[in-house]
């Protein structure tokens, strides 16, 4: 069955049509009464719809061959060197945008009384396009843009001052060009604060538009200069606040490949998780996320920590036993209080805690005490011949010391 | 039988039904369609909610919490007094509280809801909010994404065929934003985004903060009470900056010396980082579904935080026009789920209207990486069910072996965006047998369910042996057990409720112990006045003389506050 005979209908390039059919038969198979068959419905209406959509372009754009050929000398003529624009030399650009705004002008001119609010309905399109690689084909869709804008209410608009985004365009293209230099020799991101205060930004087109340019550029400079990691990473990533590049990384990887992307969305795709600021006492159960072995040496000083604290536990005893029955007094608490302590949700002692480690088993879940008291003994036995364990544990790779292997057990970050 | 429509919010919470073809307000015990989400206990122990907690925020910051909604579905808890509370509790207190209102406004008992919930909720989310109304005696008998509520009102209101709506939720602490199509009566649902953490609070603390270095201050050198206080100082005069383009804060602290001016500027200039992060789930609302600006035919405002001149000044130079407001924001959702509880009930009026959602969010699996050399990266997200599908939906997917002689499949559940599964949040896991065998040989075919509800269900068969596992997530860290809402019902039902019909008094001493906290030595004492009398006036109980004297302090109260600016 094709979509068409779902909806029951002929194909048509009428979104309309489509529309009436599909809201006829889905108050028939309601998504809460019948989920299968609305699925099924849905599917087929999104099809028509698309292919209607497509229908569509294709009769505007059989309409605006007149015109275009009008504006179509001017743009092949500008064709190669529009090229350049895009990896070279944005200098280029406002000859472009002058020379393919007359076209348009005449296109909009009959439906427009007021020639201002005609100014700001065309000029997006052209403007933001045309750093773009594959703009010439989007002649049709600047029609449509700026009729679309004529049915906005205009007495709304009165307050905001018209954007002259030819204007804007220039005076982007310009800071980012001197920003670039600048980038060459230091690490300032005040050269970038410019895009926080231009209002044409605030327009989805423009700013969908220099978003793009921008990106294209940044690829082109990293690509020739050399810039220290630290200085890319920064400016990236205070880029990526401003644009929210990283969300749309599956279209752009479609359109250029990753390869291409890449000494961008490098630096993004490693940027590290916001951490909870707060320092966490329980943890899940489960480890979520990669499992990360602790490192050797915060484990030592975790183990000072837990002797320190120890002690002084110890200590509180006060002269009730000797200094000799203290010291055997701390494998005891060894074996009892921190393997309580590994076991219990906190999955670690104070020291482990400190330094950002838990105990797991090996896949990342919480021990039980049995487990935890044998890990303890494993320690202790590990210990009492520390001489030799010093040196296992030194050659020993992939971050579990000798006891945490003899228990099934791993300390990973927390 | 009668369901009610609940709004349950950050920081306010609401609730309508579905009457003679309109929807309808219920108001609370103290005659507001608001009811502040804030939880209390007083020193009898007897629980509190709404507007009267709101005020023991500041006099009694230790037995009074708010904002737990931002912690459904996880396990932190709150301490009330003596006692714990987990965020679902909690919200089962306000519900509890709505139905009440709700049965006393109506005369008649009430057992079914539909409650909304922002569209950004995961399933662990959603299912707290069910469990919530589960514990206030609720069935829960649709959850309702709170823009696609909005969108009802104003899709019902405009009779107007095929208008395209975008809907700005700015909430106490979530952002939502929806792109709604309203055709032949049918309410099409195309793309949604949002931001969890990000919301009106977050701009009274971005002026607090801006307050605080202003005067010397430190945030680490206030009691707690004081920085209660501080918020709650800063939260009004954000609210008097809708109206005023100056407003002028009373020094309110011991350690502020100088009355600190506050003006639309500098709240616009605080407010631009904060702004910045709203655009984006708008574009990229707008980039999902491939649609322009210009085709939208209304802008829907949401949330008493879309009032901030800050938000419409950039809402209104994205767009190069007025957002539409004439519904009341903080209510419109409220009427949304009544709308939807209309729909519920299969009233006739609302026959013709059906409604279609998307899952706000992709749903998939972990798949193996194999260019991940380093270990940094972790396993690959393989997506399944891809954001903003129109739902129900169901998709299933064929999953191989990855190494030889391989007898387990791990199937790991995930929901977000990112390419790695490490930064996507994990909703749980099932486990299946397979065959050993050479990799690549074993398949499992996993599908994927997403309901009307947003519950995901998850369907994992062998295809060689037809071994099935099946799992509506469970075991998801902050969502109770049976056995655990069991156990809650138990606390709650042995919870002492402060009794309604004194409930107005009990606000207005409340409030008036509240401006205490934050008054200085002068007015201090005429506060204490007024308090001692009312509380003398109470002890009579003579009812006349009661609402008498109620009457006159309120006034006073009122004619204090306002002094408190300018």
């Amino acid at each position: 069955m094709t979509p068409w005979q779902v909806l029951g209908i002929e194909p048509t390039g009428d979104a309309k049509a489509i529309k009436k059919a599909y809201a006829v038969l889905v108050k028939k198979n309601k998504p809460d009464e019948n989920p299968e068959g609305f699925a099924q419905l849905h599917k087929a209406y999104k099809q028509c719809a698309a292919m209607a959509k497509r229908m569509a372009q294709r009769e505007e754009a059989d309409i605006q061959i007149t015109p275009a050929e009008d504006a179509a000398v001017p743009i092949d003529a500008l064709e190669p060197s529009h090229q350049q624009v895009t990896s070279e030399a944005p200098t280029i650009d406002p000859t472009y945008t002058e020379d393919s705004q007359a076209p348009s002008t005449r296109i909009a001119n009959p439906l427009i009384d007021e020639p201002e609010i005609a100014e700001e309905a065309k000029a997006p399109h052209i403007h933001i396009r045309s750093p773009l690689p594959d703009d010439a084909p989007e002649q049709p869709a600047q029609q449509n843009h700026s009729t679309a804008v004529i049915n906005a209410p205009l007495e709304e608009l009165e307050d905001l001052p018209p954007i002259d985004f030819e204007q804007a365009q220039q005076e982007l293209i310009a800071y980012i060009e001197k920003a670039l230099v600048r980038l060459k020799e230091q690490d300032v991101l005040e050269h970038w604060r410019f895009i926080e205060h231009c209002d044409a930004l605030y327009d989805f087109s423009f700013k969908t538009g220099f978003s793009n340019y921008l990106l294209e550029q940044l690829i082109d400079f990293f690509a020739n200069t050399k810039v220290s990691s630290d200085r890319r990473r920064n400016v990236i990533t205070y880029l990526n606040q401003q644009f929210d590049w990283l969300s749309q990384i599956d279209s752009y990887e479609e359109q250029w490949g990753y390869e291409a992307i890449a000494p961008i969305f490098d630096v993004l795709v490693d940027i590290p998780m916001v951490e909870e600021r707060s320092l966490k006492w329980v943890v899940d159960a489960r480890h979520n996320g990669p499992i990360e072995m602790a490192n050797y040496y915060a484990r030592l000083a975790a183990t000072g920590v837990d002797l320190i604290i120890f002690w002084l536990f110890a200590s509180l005893l006060g002269d009730s036993i000797t200094f000799a029955e203290k010291i055997l007094f701390l494998p005891l608490l060894f074996i009892t209080l921190k393997a309580c302590l590994e076991a219990s949700p906190l999955q670690g002692s104070p020291g482990q805690i400190l330094f950002g480690m838990k105990v797991t088993n090996k896949k990342g879940r919480r021990i039980n005490v049995i487990q935890s008291v044998w890990r303890q003994l494993m320690y202790a036995a590990s210990m009492a011949a520390f001489k030799i364990t010093v040196w296992i544990n030194f050659f020993l790779s992939g971050g579990r010391l000798l006891h945490d292997r003899l228990s099934g057990t791993s300390v990973i970050k927390r | 039988m009668t369901i009610l429509g609940i709004d349950l919010g950050t920081t306010n919470s609401a609730c309508a039904i579905w009457r003679d073809g309109k929807p309808i307000l219920i108001p609370n015990r103290l005659q507001k369609m608001l009811t502040p989400s804030v939880v209390g206990i007083d020193d009898k122990g007897e629980i509190i909610v709404g507007e009267t907690a709101k005020h023991r925020l500041i006099s009694h910051p230790k037995q009074t919490v708010s904002v737990f909604k931002r912690f459904m579905g996880t396990q932190q808890s709150f301490s009330l007094g003596r006692k714990d509370f987990s965020p679902i509790e909690l919200s089962a207190l306000i519900l509890k509280s709505l139905k009440e209102d709700a049965e006393a406004f109506l005369g008649e008992e009430i057992t079914q809801a539909v409650i909304s919930v922002p569209a950004y909720f995961n399933d662990i989310q959603r299912k707290a909010t069910k469990q919530a109304g589960e514990l206030a005696g609720l069935l829960v008998e649709r959850l309702i994404n709170e823009p696609t509520a909005a969108a009802m009102v104003y899709g019902l209101h405009e009779s107007e065929d095929d208008t395209a709506f975008m809907i700005l939720d700015l909430g106490g602490g979530t952002f939502d934003v929806t792109l709604v199509e309203f055709f032949a009566g049918v309410m099409e649902v195309h793309a949604s985004s949002g931001d969890n953490f990000l919301g009106g609070e977050d701009f009274t603390h971005a002026l607090v903060e801006r307050f605080l270095s202003d005067n010397d201050l430190n945030i680490g050198n206030l009691n707690a009470r004081e920085q209660q206080h501080v918020y709650g100082v800063i939260n009004d005069a954000k609210h008097a900056l809708t109206a005023n383009a100056k407003v002028t804060v009373e020094p309110c602290l011991k350690q502020q010396k100088n009355a600190w001016e506050l003006t639309r500027e500098t709240f616009e200039q605080v407010s631009m980082p904060l702004l910045q992060r709203i655009r984006f789930p708008i574009e990229k609302t707008l980039r999902d579904s491939d649609t322009r600006p210009e085709d939208i035919n209304q802008l829907v405002l949401v949330g008493g935080a879309t009032r901030m001149q800050p938000f419409r000044s950039m809402v209104t130079k994205m767009f190069r026009r007025m957002p539409a407001g004439h519904i009341d924001p903080d209510l419109v959702v409220a009427m949304g789920t009544a709308i939807q509880a209309g729909l519920k009930e299969k009233n006739s009026d609302l026959d013709d209207v059906v409604l279609t959602d998307v899952c706000p969010y992709s749903l998939g699996t972990d798949v193996v990486n194999h260019n991940d050399a380093s270990g940094k990266q972790g396993a690959l997200f393989l997506p399944i069910i891809e954001r903003n599908c129109t739902v129900p939906i169901s998709i299933q997917k064929t999953l191989f072996t990855a190494t030889d002689n391989q007898t387990r499949l791990n199937i790991g559940v995930y929901q977000g965006e990112s390419r790695l599964v490490k930064n996507n949040v994990y909703l749980g896991e099932l486990e299946v047998t397979v065959p050993k065998g050479p990799k690549g040989q074993e398949s499992v075919n996993v599908r994927y369910s997403y309901d009307m509800n947003g519950l995901l269900e998850v369907d994992v068969e062998v295809c060689s042996t037809g071994n099935k596992a099946s799992k509506t997530i469970i075991n998801a860290p902050g969502a109770l057990e049976e056995k655990d809402i069991e156990a809650a019902k138990e606390k709650l039902s042995k919870l002492k409720f402060h009794p309604r019909e004194t409930e107005e008094n009990r606000a207005v001493i409340a409030r008036a112990e509240r401006m205490y906290e934050s008054a200085l030595e002068d007015k201090r004492q005429y506060l204490q006045e007024l308090i001692t009398h009312f509380e003398a006036v109470l002890e009579k109980q003579i009812l006349r003389d009661i609402e008498k004297a109620r009457q006159q302090i309120t006034e006073r109260l009122d004619q204090l506050d306002n002094d408190r600016f300018f």
